[in-house]
């Protein structure tokens, strides 16, 4: 069974995603636009397992969707540090 | 097995995004403020739904689940609203750097810079304008720049902003205008913008001061009309000088001869005379008479040829010229064909090779190249037999001929004298002339925006190299 949070979650993330692509050639210019690419995409994973989860592979899809999340924080986590890292280095 | 996993994932994954509200604290002066909280929204959004999940998992019911359900909603659109952040985070960036870069260049420059609406009035000045006219941007904004314009300007200025609405939408004009140093010469580019649907939004003009340009030119013009004046004036003083100078040399051939008569006819009374002791004293006076006649009858024939020199020199200022493709070879040809008893006498070898054709006056180049190859034959060595190769090319937009002669060479020491008027190189030796040639040739040259050159080897021989526009295509010969 699913939640409505969830699938609305995911609407909203693949709307998000959309808005991604009609941007890429200005989010391409960011910095460290790779790391954040990768978090989105893995944010995008996270969802999809968390909406799925509720029809195949419980536990399974449960595991992909906490480990995709993690590997989230830490590729945001990596982007926040560049883009602090960059600055104060340029200071 | 799994619930293990899981607390452990969601551990490590508090521990990651404690830090990263950590890093962004220690960062947060680096960062704009709206991404700074944008990010913070982000990481606390996700600490809080796990926070909800870990109650969950460990069977705690908790109000704050509720909460976490709309919190996982809020976490994708953070998510978006970060990344537009960005976005125009860096739009602003690189409008600022660009208007910082062009504010640098308009207010650091020299050079005036002002926008006008369709009216005239100022939008927009630069400082140099400002300071120019000793006012301040304030002062000038709104009002309208005529009425700094020179009185006899006004009229021009607002002739050449009409054009404005007309291709090409850009106009250039010079006004004088009354600024904090005077009157000033100002050098003004008009460009007009449209806007979309094609009227004049406004005008962008970028002006220089050139007074001392403008005074540097008036200068120049009236030393310019001043020496056509005096040039004029010496011309014509040669003229008529060399031209009324022939009328007492007429007189005193004349005469000379007809003295010379006389003494003849003396010469023969006293021949056919009774013998007198006064006949053998007369006799050596009329002898002395005759020679003192020649003297005078050879400087009076030099004089004339020396009057005639001037006034063909003098003459060579005053030919209209006809400016047209010539074809070199074939003016050649017919010049060595004129002088065919000399070359044949001579026994030189005249080489004519292919000729790019130029654009000059016909008469005045065939006088040219003329005395170029009649002074070749003038001047060849008796000891070997004589060559004259005429060569040429094209070289930057410009023709160059070669006359090159195996004749007995120029000393260095004479070769920066050879085109001064009357300039002989040895004027006791057998070779006869006025030293006008090269003159002329040189005068020729310079009406016809040429220029000559030699290059010269005593004993080798010189070679004469004659630069002429080049014709603007090619002309069948």
């Amino acid at each position: 069974m699913f939640e409505k949070n969830e699938v609305i979650t995911l609407l909203i993330t693949v709307g998000i995603g959309i808005f991604f692509w009609s941007n890429r050639k200005s989010i391409i210019h960011l910095h460290a636009c790779k790391l954040l690419i990768l978090s989105f995409l893995l944010y995008l994973a996270r969802t999809c397992f968390t909406v799925l989860e509720g029809y195949l592979w419980p536990n399974t899809l449960n595991l992909l969707e906490h480990l995709s999340i993690l590997l989230f924080s830490i590729v945001f986590l990596l982007w926040c540090w560049q883009i602090g890292y960059r600055k104060e280095k340029k200071q | 097995m799994n619930i293990i996993l899981l607390l452990t994932l969601i551990s490590l994954f508090f521990v990651f995004l404690s830090t990263g509200i950590v890093l962004l604290w220690k960062y947060q002066r680096y960062l704009s403020a709206d991404i700074f909280f944008i990010l913070l929204g982000i990481l606390g959004l996700f600490l809080f739904d796990h926070i909800c999940n870990i109650f969950e998992w460990s069977g705690m019911k908790s109000e704050m689940d509720m909460y976490g359900d709309f919190f996982q909603i809020l976490q994708p659109m953070f998510l978006g609203i970060l990344v537009y952040a960005l976005l125009q985070h860096r739009l602003r960036r690189q409008i600022l750097i660009s208007e910082a870069k062009y504010r640098l260049l308009v207010e650091n420059q020299n050079d005036l810079v002002i926008k006008l609406d369709p009216d005239g009035h100022l939008l927009f000045v630069s400082p140099s304008y400002t300071r120019l006219f000793g006012s301040t941007e304030k002062e000038l904004l709104g009002q309208s720049f005529l009425p700094v314009v020179h009185k006899d300007d006004q009229e021009m200025t607002r002739k050449e902003i009409e054009k404005l609405s007309r291709p090409p939408y850009a106009c250039q004009f010079r006004q004088r205008a009354h600024t904090k140093f005077g009157w000033r010469h100002l050098a003004w580019a008009y460009r007009a913008i449209f806007n979309e649907s094609g009227k004049i939004h406004s005008i962008v003009g970028t002006g220089r001061d050139i007074t001392d340009q403008a005074q540097a030119e008036e200068e120049r013009t009236a030393l310019l009309s001043k020496l056509e004046t005096k040039n004029k004036e010496l011309q014509s003083l040669l003229y008529i000088s060399s031209h009324d100078l022939q009328s007492p040399l007429v007189n005193i051939r004349g005469f000379s001869g007809e003295l010379k008569n006389t003494c003849e006819q003396l010469k023969d009374m006293l021949s056919n005379a009774a013998p007198d002791p006064d006949k053998k004293k007369i006799a050596p006076l009329l002898d002395e008479i005759d020679q003192a006649l020649y003297f005078i009858d050879t400087g009076a024939e030099k004089m004339q040829d020396l009057i005639d020199g001037i006034l063909k020199l003098s003459r060579i200022g005053s030919v209209e010229l006809t400016i047209q493709p010539i074809n070199m070879k074939a003016m050649i040809h017919s010049i060595t064909e004129t002088l065919h008893f000399q070359i044949q006498q001579s026994g030189t070898e005249v080489v004519i090779e292919e000729l790019p054709e130029c654009n000059t006056d016909l008469y005045q180049i065939s006088q040219v190249f003329s005395n170029l190859i009649e002074n070749a034959l003038k001047f060849l060595d008796p000891a070997r037999p004589g060559q004259i190769r005429i060569t040429g090319h094209k070289k930057d937009g410009q023709c160059e001929y070669h006359i090159t002669d195996n004749g007995i060479g120029i000393k260095p020491e004479h070769q920066s004298k050879i085109f001064e008027i009357f300039h002989r190189l040895n004027p006791e030796g057998s070779v006869k002339g006025l030293g006008l040639g090269l003159s002329i040739v040189l005068r020729i040259l310079d009406k016809l925006d040429g220029s000559i050159r030699l290059l010269s080897e005593p004993g080798k021989g010189s070679t004469f190299i004659v630069t002429l526009p080049a014709a603007p295509k090619e002309v069948a010969s």
